[in-house]
């Protein structure tokens, strides 16, 4: 593909223009760079030439302006215009155009930006053509990017990256190496950093992928529909349950969860549990992925939670109101001006050697679990009113298990702090 | 009302699909409502039920699968757990232990189970139970479903039902 392109240009006797227009100078169409890169969406009805006959315009308009951002990386020839061509340009038939072998970004220079506040037309003759018989492209691709800049500087082929590069081994720029995950010719040889980089986001997102195409399949038991498949983007997430790994839509489980209870229906054992296995899950995790292992189950988990610790709680509403939740909320509990919540122990009266506490239901049942092992003798009641769990502790205590005692509130501190 | 109608359509697909799997159970939506569906279930083996064909009748609520659906008998049945009269089934998942992820068809796999096991201790058909038991209690469990066949065939003289439960609160 290249070399009769070579071959076109090097016979070419039409100039190689500056001007942003389809029609180069002296009428001839010039090359639409779309078409010469693979596409063009304009197809036949482009205004520039399909024509490989016709010349390209490689020549980068903000260097001419003065600046160009992208330096010495600019994929545009970087053509000074000189004071002599300015003048030329007008009878179009002296071809002088400097090619600014040495420096490669310029700039803005005062004196050439005058020179072009008059309209600014390219010579007509390629310089290429006085110096040397043959142009050969690579000799003024190296005036972007010269052969002997570090090869950790030079930049990587966007066309060898994108699959595959019209110009070869003859591509000024660097080719890089396979990715083994998106199969791209991406990877920079000579900046490990940053082909490390792009393995490990490239990987990531191979995974994330597998994992996207392995979730399309799930299906929720409730509605027994595909979770990816619903209609609304709201609804097409995953609800999982904190202490088992079957698959629902976030919306069915919320339904279940908080549908009322017919009559008979005890909500642990039947509403906050599982629907297939019956488990008990205090709370749900919405996701759009469904997850392979327990790690990223932990991590969709740790994210969520991250996310809602970010978030005021509305119920207790920067300390003016009451969350029923308590300290396990997962929620912000902070005060206005920033201060988080202090976690007390909160004691809701003491009546006749009868202490209750606020705990959130986990705490409660470790705590019953350390009662039992301290074989003091404690009595947990643990009863709910819908959702604080109240945990009130009777303690009988004679003296003799009085250190037993101390040691159970201990375990209880250390739980809730 | 649109969730649980999309979800009798999948739990019908899935039921055309998959007839010939299970040819115990054949599973007939009503033409005109979704909302109706009987089925016709064979007696489980081994069990005097054997042999036998029982029509159920569903009637599935609106807030289906967040409600159970209510499940009769439409062919007389002698079960401790079934009511003689109405049909009606004592059954957990039917009633407090529902969860959204039976199916209609799993309803009726879970009540041919219930065929095959009764449950006599918390009976609605308190005739039945307590002859179940009596018959189970005192004779032994090859003996016993010979007798207890008879009992649903309406084989064994009422004496000898009398002299069962008599025997049962001996035990």
């Amino acid at each position: 593909m290249a070399t009769p392109l070579l071959q076109l240009l090097s016979s070419s006797p039409f100039p190689r223009t500056g001007f942003r227009g389809p029609f180069g100078f002296g009428g001839a169409r010039v090359l639409c760079k779309f078409f010469a890169h693979g596409a063009c969406f304009k197809g036949e009805h482009c205004e520039f030439s399909h024509d490989w006959k016709d010349p390209p315009n490689n020549i980068c308009t903000y260097y001419q302006k003065g600046v160009c951002s992208y330096g010495s990386r600019c994929r545009y020839e970087h053509v000074k215009p000189s004071r002599t061509e300015s003048t030329a340009s007008s009878s179009s038939t002296i071809p002088s155009r400097t090619v600014s072998k040495s420096v490669t970004t310029v700039p803005a220079v005062p004196h050439e930006l005058s020179a072009l506040s008059r309209p600014f037309i390219l010579p007509s003759k390629p310089v290429w053509s006085l110096e040397s018989g043959k142009y050969d492209p690579l000799e003024d691709s190296d005036v972007i990017e010269p052969r002997n800049v570090k090869p950790a500087d030079r930049s990587i082929c966007a066309f060898a990256a994108a699959g595959s590069c019209p110009r070869g081994d003859k591509c000024p720029h660097i080719h890089g190496d396979l990715c083994p995950s998106c199969g791209k010719h991406c990877l920079h040889p000579f900046r490990p950093e940053e082909s490390e980089e792009h393995l490990k986001t490239c990987e990531k997102k191979q995974k994330q992928l597998e994992l996207l195409k392995y979730s399309q399949e799930i299906e929720c038991s409730v509605c027994l529909d595909r979770v990816l498949s619903k209609p609304s983007a709201a609804e097409r997430k995953f609800g999982l349950m904190s202490e088992c790994d079957h698959p629902f839509c976030i919306s069915c489980i919320r339904n279940w969860r908080s549908s009322s209870p017919t009559s008979g229906m005890d909500l642990n054992t039947s509403l906050r549990a599982c629907p297939i296995c019956r488990k008990l899950s205090y709370f749900v995790i919405p996701s759009v992925i469904w997850y392979s292992s327990q790690e990223e189950k932990q991590e969709i988990v740790e994210n969520y939670k991250a996310k809602l610790r970010s978030i005021d709680c509305k119920h207790f509403d920067f300390g003016n109101g009451n969350c029923p939740f308590g300290t396990s909320c997962f929620y912000k509990h902070a005060y206005r001006d920033g201060r988080l919540e202090e976690v007390v122990l909160r004691h809701l009266g003491a009546e006749d050697g009868h202490t209750a506490v606020r705990f959130s239901r986990k705490i409660a049942n470790k705590m019953k679990c350390a009662c039992d092992l301290f074989q003091s003798r404690c009595e947990i009641l643990l009863f709910q009113t819908q959702t604080p769990v109240v945990v009130r502790i009777a303690c009988w205590i004679d003296t003799q298990s009085w250190e037993a005692e101390r040691q159970a509130w201990c375990f209880v501190v250390s739980c809730m702090l | 009302m649109q969730t649980s109608r999309a979800r009798l359509f999948k739990e019908y697909k899935e039921v055309q699909r998959e007839k010939a799997a299970d040819p115990d159970i054949q599973l007939v939506c009503d033409d005109s409502n979704i909302f109706k569906w009987t089925a016709l279930i064979k007696g489980p083996s081994e069990t005097p039920y054997e042999g036998g064909v029982f029509q159920l009748a569903f009637s599935v609520p609106e807030q289906y699968p967040l409600q159970p659906p209510q499940v009769r008998f439409l062919t007389k049945i002698f079960h401790p757990n079934v009511h003689f009269k109405t049909g009606e089934i004592c059954l957990d998942i039917l009633k407090n232990a529902w969860s959204p992820a039976w199916t209609l068809q799993s309803v009726c796999r879970a009540i041919i189970a219930l065929m095959a096991h009764p449950e006599p201790d918390s009976p609605l058909n308190c005739d039945s139970g307590t002859l179940f038991k009596a018959i189970f209690c005192a004779l032994g469990t090859s003996e016993a479903i010979n007798l207890w066949r008879e009992c649903i065939l309406g084989l064994l003289p009422h004496q000898r039902k009398v002299d069962l439960c008599r025997l049962s609160i001996r035990w």
